[in-house]
């Protein structure tokens, strides 16, 4: 029980869990204090609540890198069915 | 789960259509017909979330921007892979962090040796105010911190996690992912996703009461 308590302050939890730990929490006074510890344990993470932005461009660069490896991998494709071919082509 | 969508040239896309689209739909999409169009909707749509994950998980711009990329790369390779019950968000979850861990193991001689020699980078200062905290060297560094020095105590807390508490963490409390969804990332059971994130939340709590209990 006492690990859903971090997962009911985030509402990480089912219906049917939150439901069953509301409903223990009203009468067991040590889930009570339990619960008031992980808040303020997760008051420590919200010190580090700065959202990390992305670089302008990021998601379009990564589409071009992966177009150039489709490329890349074409033409290295290509190019081995045309070594074939080249040997196997009578003069 | 079936998927109607018309296929159409990049002259007559409609990117409204593409917002409509849930993840597996792009995704499943992409693999059949290749359209790129498919494929940057998806990178679009995740590229906030993915990056401050990463940026969060490495510590580094640079990395996680490296990374981000090459999870995508992982994506358009193992698309083929996909299973069409699974959700796209915990498999791209999934994919990130073995990139991100696979960069610190190709990183980790390095930092070993860098560690070692007076004034390293960016981070490796971070990593050495860190030890000498930890060692005692430093004169009772929490007494007084401003907002940006409990933040960075924060940051370097997590950092010494273990892996398998970190990336709970992170997903759990700064990405909102459910615990099932972080369960299906790490292929661990819920229950396991839940006891490590009690451990690393008790953990950090207890780590911050015995270095300075007063301000909490």
């Amino acid at each position: 029980m006492r690990d859903n308590l971090i997962g009911y302050l985030l509402g990480s939890l089912d219906n049917a869990e939150h439901e069953r730990l509301e409903a223990e929490l009203l009468q067991n006074p040590q889930l009570q204090a339990e619960l008031e510890k992980c808040v303020e344990s997760l008051e420590l993470l919200e010190r580090d609540a700065q959202v990390h932005c992305p670089p302008d461009g990021l998601a379009e660069a990564t589409c071009d890198h992966v177009q150039r490896f489709k490329t890349r991998s074409v033409k290295a494709t290509t190019g081995g069915k045309l070594r074939l071919q080249f040997g196997l082509c009578p003069r | 789960m079936s998927i109607t969508i018309e296929k159409s040239t990049s002259a007559t896309f409609d990117e409204a259509d593409l917002s409509e689209l849930t993840d597996e739909q792009l995704l499943i999409t992409y693999r059949e017909s290749g359209d790129r169009n498919y494929f940057s909707q998806l990178v679009h749509r995740y590229e906030q979330e993915l990056y401050s994950y990463l940026r969060r998980y490495l510590g580094n711009s640079e990395a996680a921007e490296d990374v981000f990329q090459t999870t995508f790369l992982q994506v358009h390779l193992k698309c083929s892979q996909f299973r069409a019950d699974r959700k796209v968000r915990p498999w791209l979850y999934t994919i990130a962090t073995n990139q991100a861990i696979d960069l610190q193991r190709r990183n980790k001689r390095h930092r070993l040796v860098s560690l070692n020699r007076p004034g390293g980078q960016e981070g490796e200062n971070e990593i050495g105010q860190l030890l000498d905290m930890l060692q005692g060297n430093a004169e009772e560094p929490l007494k007084v911190l401003s907002d940006g020095e409990r933040r960075d105590w924060v940051r370097r807390e997590l950092a010494t996690l273990p892996d398998s508490l970190r990336s709970v963490v992170l997903m759990i409390y700064f990405q909102g992912l459910k615990y099932r969804e972080a369960a299906e990332s790490l292929a661990i059971p819920v229950g396991t996703v839940k006891s490590r994130m009690h451990s690393a939340i008790l953990k950090l709590n207890n780590s911050w009461q015995a270095m300075h209990p007063e301000t909490i």
